[in-house]
């Protein structure tokens, strides 16, 4: 019931709904992997949306959802401790509950980019909340035509998801490259940030007919944007998802936004032409 | 709607009929000047004032309130609580910014709960204004020292006599109930209401908002926002103080095992505002800020809700500790 408004008909937006830890292990020193389950249901969420995390007494957090939709009966996230509320999702247990609410924000298009090629751009912890669209179109891979997957690391310490790479290397439905910006004596990868990794699949890629995906640092975004430009790429093929503070989630409390656009409701999945106009979006 | 007449003689009477609907709230002497405070006593109401130092959007969304509970036993919704059933005494602007925040916080897909029910138990009555302050500038913001909108009834303070007009099927409700208590005006009253508004109106000084919008669309220029912010202490009193600011903020509190999430007015002015966990800032520089806040009133708003979020109160204009005025920055804007 919604004590708010007194009707029975929903829950007041801003109360969170019990979570449970599933499993969680660490991914690297500060990104922590989570499984959470809601009470016999699914989150309902679209490859790229976020929910509010939240720790009574810690605090709230917009957490974007890491795993596919079409994986059921519980979802994924990874979280990077930076502050108070997410070094206390670091302390969890398998079995401990939390709040969520949500899911939020727009998705990337999945349906729409049927029958595309399609060229994913995951720097950084910005792999997490692109996996959800990387593995839906994985899951649904006739509706798909190339599938290039560029991942990027400032170090070897960084990288994320080093099982699931590994498998989307030997993977032959896509093709899959990694660079580290700092090498090291141990790897043996490519090194250089991400925009060194696009002249080893030019020739290959149709830029007519591919629906580019970045996601990472702000700084990132500027020079792959730079070089899908130059190798003829529209702005309405260029999705990305930007992060901003969102607190409420339901497009009133005024953190998230960029220009007038709050993000938590017209984002965090835009095209880029869709935010052209906006002073503040990149 | 037609208007009925009040004598002032007969106010306790007409304050009574009030206290019959519940808790009232409306204008109260105090040490710190006549303040929106509960009405007790059918002696408690003043009607010599000009506006209340604070906006009374407070009565509607607080500056601090709890939203949930929560103890080892889990996390219950904590019912809305404060609510008025009359608040009386608004000025014209302050109900009109309330007009606005009723759209944001009732959007297509989103209701706030905790506003929506606050504003809906409340019979609004406001009071138009006998004269205008310094810092006054309502005729440039669609509204005007008479203005109805966001008000459930209107009324007009002529000396012996409280004109009150019904603008919602509420307040004409309210008025039919206790129509004992009125007389209709005498066509002397009601021109005098005409005088007194038009009076009042013309002592307003002119702003340039109308033009604002348009102006604001080309003034990407840092520069332009830093000069405009240079002297900004970055204190949050225009935001705090604006009647149509509605950035908010959750914050858990805890004592032992027990606590709540409180929902807290927030200001886009701070430099935290936008800041995230991980330090980096998209809003980091006062001029960003600056151009936020005032992109956020006369641009954003009339894009996205067919007006600007100003209503010419002057609040931000008085409080400001570094007198910045936004009357001068929307004419440099549209220079």
């Amino acid at each position: 019931m919604c004590e708010g408004c007194g009707c029975h008909e929903h829950e007041s937006i801003y109360m969170p709904e019990p979570l449970t830890v599933v499993q969680t292990h660490p991914m690297t020193e500060r990104d922590r992997f989570f499984e959470f389950k809601l009470n016999g249901k699914d989150l309902g969420h679209k490859p790229g949306q976020f929910a509010e995390i939240s720790i009574p007494g810690i605090g709230e957090a917009p957490i974007s959802v890491s795993s596919s939709p079409t994986k059921k009966g519980s979802f994924e996230m990874v979280i990077r401790k930076v502050g108070k509320v997410t070094a206390a999702f670091h302390d969890l247990k398998p079995g401990d509950t939390l709040g969520v609410r949500g899911p939020f924000g727009t998705h990337f298009p999945m349906d729409e980019f049927k029958g595309k090629d399609l060229l994913f751009f995951g720097a950084g912890i910005g792999l997490v909340p692109l996996r959800s669209a990387i593995n839906y179109a994985l899951d649904n891979r006739s509706d798909y035509g190339k599938i290039f997957l560029l991942c990027g690391f400032t170090d070897i310490s960084q990288r994320l998801f080093i099982d699931e790479m590994e498998s989307w290397k030997k993977n032959p439905s896509l093709e899959f490259l990694e660079t580290i910006d700092r090498g090291s004596p141990q790897w043996k990868g490519n090194t250089g940030v991400i925009t060194t990794l696009i002249p080893k699949i030019k020739d290959r890629l149709s830029p007519r007919n591919t629906k580019a995906f970045i996601v990472g640092p702000p700084v990132m975004y500027k020079f792959v944007i730079l070089e899908l430009r130059n190798m003829g790429f529209r702005d309405a093929d260029v999705i990305v998802s930007l992060e901003r503070r969102m607190k409420c989630g339901v497009g009133k409390c005024g953190h998230c936004q960029i220009d007038g656009v709050y993000v938590c409701q017209e984002g965090p999945v835009f095209t880029l032409d869709g935010i052209a106009h906006l002073v503040e979006a990149l | 709607m037609q208007s009925v007449a009040l004598d002032i003689k007969n106010l306790r009477k007409f304050t009574a009929a009030l206290l019959k609907l519940g808790t009232v709230r409306g204008p109260v002497h105090s040490p710190a000047g006549v303040v929106l405070a509960d009405i007790t006593t059918q002696s408690d109401l003043a009607l010599e004032y000009e506006n209340f130092k604070l906006p009374p959007k407070r009565e509607f969304f607080p500056q601090c309130e709890e939203i949930t509970r929560f103890d080892a036993s889990g996390v219950r919704e904590v019912p809305v609580s404060g609510a008025a059933d009359v608040i009386f005494g608004v000025r014209p602007c302050d109900a009109l910014a309330l007009s606005h925040l009723d759209r944001v916080f009732t959007d297509d897909k989103y209701t706030d709960p905790y506003y929506s029910k606050r504003r809906g138990a409340a019979l609004l009555i406001s009071l138009a204004c006998n004269k205008s302050e310094a810092a006054c500038f309502c005729t440039s913001t669609g509204g005007s020292p008479s203005s109805k909108q966001g008000a459930d009834i209107i009324g007009f303070n002529l000396g012996t006599v409280l004109l009150l007009e019904p603008v919602t099927a509420r307040g004409q409700a309210f008025v039919k109930k206790n129509k004992s208590l009125f007389r209709d005006p005498s066509a002397k009253e009601l021109q005098k209401r005409e005088k007194q508004e038009a009076d009042v109106a013309g002592q307003i000084p002119g702003v340039a908002v109308q033009q604002a919008p348009a102006a604001l669309s080309g003034k990407s220029d840092p520069a332009f926002w830093e000069s405009i912010a240079e002297t900004c202490l970055s204190c949050g009193a225009c935001t705090f103080l604006c009647p149509t600011c509605h950035c908010f903020d959750f914050n858990d509190r805890t004592k032992r095992d027990a606590g709540s999430r409180l929902r807290v007015h927030d200001a886009c002015m701070f430099a935290s505002f936008v800041r995230e966990a991980s330090g980096h800032n998209p809003r980091g520089k006062k001029g960003e800020r600056m151009r936020q806040r005032v992109m956020h009133k006369f641009s954003y708003a009339p894009e996205n809700f067919n007006t600007v979020f100003c209503v010419g109160c002057g609040r931000c204009v008085t409080a400001c500790p570094s007198n910045i005025d936004i009357r001068e920055t929307l004419s440099k804007v549209t220079a």
